[in-house]
């Protein structure tokens, strides 16, 4: 691959900030919003994207969100994955460039391999490689009252745990930064995410406290408004993204980056 | 002629998994939404590896319909049926596709002369067109037919140079366990049907492939038979170990010591004797290498100069196999039809012991 090729000529370790979530959390949208604002320097940030590969997630997902489109779905065969590589550092004088890869995992392959491990080698041999994470989570699911987000949280972050006991045990240090995905359905999250997350998702809440150093929690939206169309022959309703409106999206990022 | 015998039944059972993209109470996204009871957790991890998802298949035709094939682990071989079922339900742009698969053990898979494409057919006729996306959580057995072990998905054309040079070249791919990925203009099964059919049974059933989905790394498979794109599938063989076909304008092949079995081949395809390939190669069960499969070509060769011989022809042809000794089940097979043919002929001197 040639992001394999391009961090070997890097002649440093690159380190992997790995997005995770359910499918149809919005990892995809996420990630490509992220991008593009580090490549408009958002937050003091320099960041350049080291292949024509690394660009395509941010084209693909800011081309569609421009057209009132959500970004087609992640397939499961790794191969289709978007992989950005990219350079970062802060703009301040003497902070050193930081090599990030990104890789935009499809929701049903991280599913799968957090129910039966080593079912996606690549996904446990990135994470277990992997220096920081961001997992998303549907937080106007969780508001809704339902409890999927908390179990599929709990089940991630057991993943990790248990394959960093295999490397020792004692607590993870692994930083996690946990996303609070479409706040927009339920604001208070902004003013809160801490007491949201106790409220809503309080299993999750308490495994990290448990087993967890370095957690912290943030809430994200990236659309203003959002319609929904029909047609007469179709039978599903399609949610048009009006405009965007992005809220909370480099604060984790820029957390994670502090932690590494 | 070689007139090599198979055994058929009407219909056998298989386990099955339905792999799709549902929402439910405990998630949502592509899975297994259903499987029989029998299908166990490392069947169903493989299985996840390598079923299609989203935008896998090669058309977005509504009615298109796409195949995959692999062994398993455990001994079983799974054969999907790949099709669309209505729009993604996240309606996010795409087709869902819904994948129904057929998990068959050794013996169950023997009777579809371990033909991928045989199964598939099976499988069409119980559940094409009609995906489910509501079944129960467990499911029953399968039950396949397998009446119609035949050409499946169309005519070959046999005049075409070309597409016999593709089929050949790509069945030496297989037997030389290469890993091969072939561009075809058509919709790929005819050209996978043929280069099933010729090779034989034991090979047959230890391989992956698929026609009618986009190339993934991922899946694993020895053969994908795909259609034309704007370079993306040669794009992603970049460094791996995958050899390339365009099944349209296939280069020479080059030699190997399965050239006398390909050009026996050749020869019964430019003949339109798709039929007697099909026999021959369903009963080379046993393994075999290039020496054993020249051997074959030899003898169904003869028993085809037997039947026409005369004379002195005839006796070269029968003192050749006064000291054959069969290494094979086919070759005793093949010798008995040989030395039947020998003994039919009118000429005296002709006729052989039987051994």
């Amino acid at each position: 691959m040639a992001i394999v090729q391009d961090a070997v000529n890097q002649e440093r370790r690159p380190q992997i900030v790995s997005v995770i979530g359910e499918s149809n959390v919005g990892k995809t949208v996420y990630l490509g919003f992220l991008l593009d604002m580090l490549a408009q320097r958002a937050g003091d940030f320099e960041a350049v994207p080291k292949g024509a590969y690394s660009i395509d997630l941010q084209q693909a997902v800011i081309s569609h969100m421009s057209h009132r489109m959500f970004p087609p779905k992640t397939p499961m065969e790794a191969n289709q994955w978007y992989w950005a590589y990219y350079q970062v550092r802060r703009r301040a004088v003497g902070s050193p460039w930081v090599d990030l890869i990104m890789p935009d995992m499809a929701g049903e392959s991280l599913a799968a391999e957090v129910a039966t491990p080593k079912t996606f080698r690549v996904i446990h041999r990135l994470l277990n490689q992997t220096s920081g994470m961001l997992l998303l989570l549907d937080a106007a699911l969780a508001a809704n009252g339902s409890t999927q987000p908390d179990f599929f949280a709990m089940k991630m972050l057991s993943y990790i745990d248990s394959m960093s006991a295999v490397r020792g045990g004692g607590r993870q240090k692994t930083p996690v930064a946990i996303l609070l995905c479409k706040a927009d359905h339920c604001p208070e999250c902004f003013d809160d995410p801490i007491a949201f997350v106790k409220a809503n998702l309080n299993r999750l809440w308490n495994l990290c406290e448990s087993r967890f150093d370095s957690v912290a929690f943030f809430a994200t939206s990236v659309v203003g408004s959002l319609g929904y169309a029909m047609s007469q022959d179709q039978a599903y309703v399609t949610p048009i993204p009006l405009h965007t409106a992005l809220r909370g999206v480099m604060e984790p990022f820029e957390w994670i980056i502090d932690q590494i | 002629m070689s007139q090599i015998s198979t055994v058929t039944r009407e219909a056998t059972s298989a386990d099955q998994a339905l792999f799709t993209s549902v929402r439910s109470p405990t998630g949502e996204g592509y899975r297994i939404i259903a499987a029989s009871v029998n299908v166990s957790r490392q069947e169903r991890a493989e299985i996840l590896r390598r079923a299609p998802s989203h935008a896998s298949l090669c058309s977005e035709e509504p009615n298109t319909v796409a195949m995959l094939a692999f062994p398993l682990t455990s001994g079983r071989t799974c054969v999907g049926l790949c099709q669309y079922a209505g729009m993604e339900h996240t309606a996010r742009g795409g087709n869902r596709v819904h994948t129904h698969f057929a998990l068959l053990d050794e013996q169950s898979y023997r009777l579809f002369e371990n033909h991928a494409l045989a199964v598939h057919a099976a499988l069409n006729a119980v559940i094409g067109g009609r995906p489910q996306l509501k079944p129960e959580p467990t499911l029953e057995k399968l039950s396949l037919s397998i009446a119609s072990i035949g050409p499946l998905h169309g005519q070959f054309q046999c005049g075409d140079p070309r597409r016999t040079e593709s089929v050949l070249q790509t069945s030496l791919a297989m037997l030389q366990g290469q890993r091969l990925l072939v561009v075809d203009q058509e919709e790929g099964f005819d050209l996978l049907d043929l280069t099933l059919t010729c090779l034989p049974a034991v090979v047959r059933r230890c391989l992956a492939v698929s026609a009618g989905l986009k190339f993934s790394l991922s899946r694993r498979l020895q053969l994908s038979v795909v259609a034309p794109d704007q370079g993306q599938s040669r794009r992603v063989l970049f460094g791996q170990q995958v050899g390339w076909l365009d099944a349209e304008n296939p280069s020479q092949r080059p030699a190997s010591a399965y050239g006398p079995w390909l050009d026996f081949l050749k020869r019964r395809l430019e003949a339109g004797r798709v039929t007697e390939i099909r026999r021959l190669t369903a009963a080379i069960t046993e393994d075999v290498d290039a020496q054993a499969l020249g051997r074959i070509a030899g003898l169904c060769d003869d028993i085809d100069a037997a039947v026409c011989a005369d004379g002195d022809e005839l006796a070269r042809l029968v003192s050749k196999y006064d000291q054959f000794s069969p290494a094979s089940d086919v070759e005793t097979q093949l010798l008995q039809q040989f030395q039947d043919a020998a003994e039919r002929r009118p000429t005296p001197g002709a006729r052989m012991e039987k051994s």
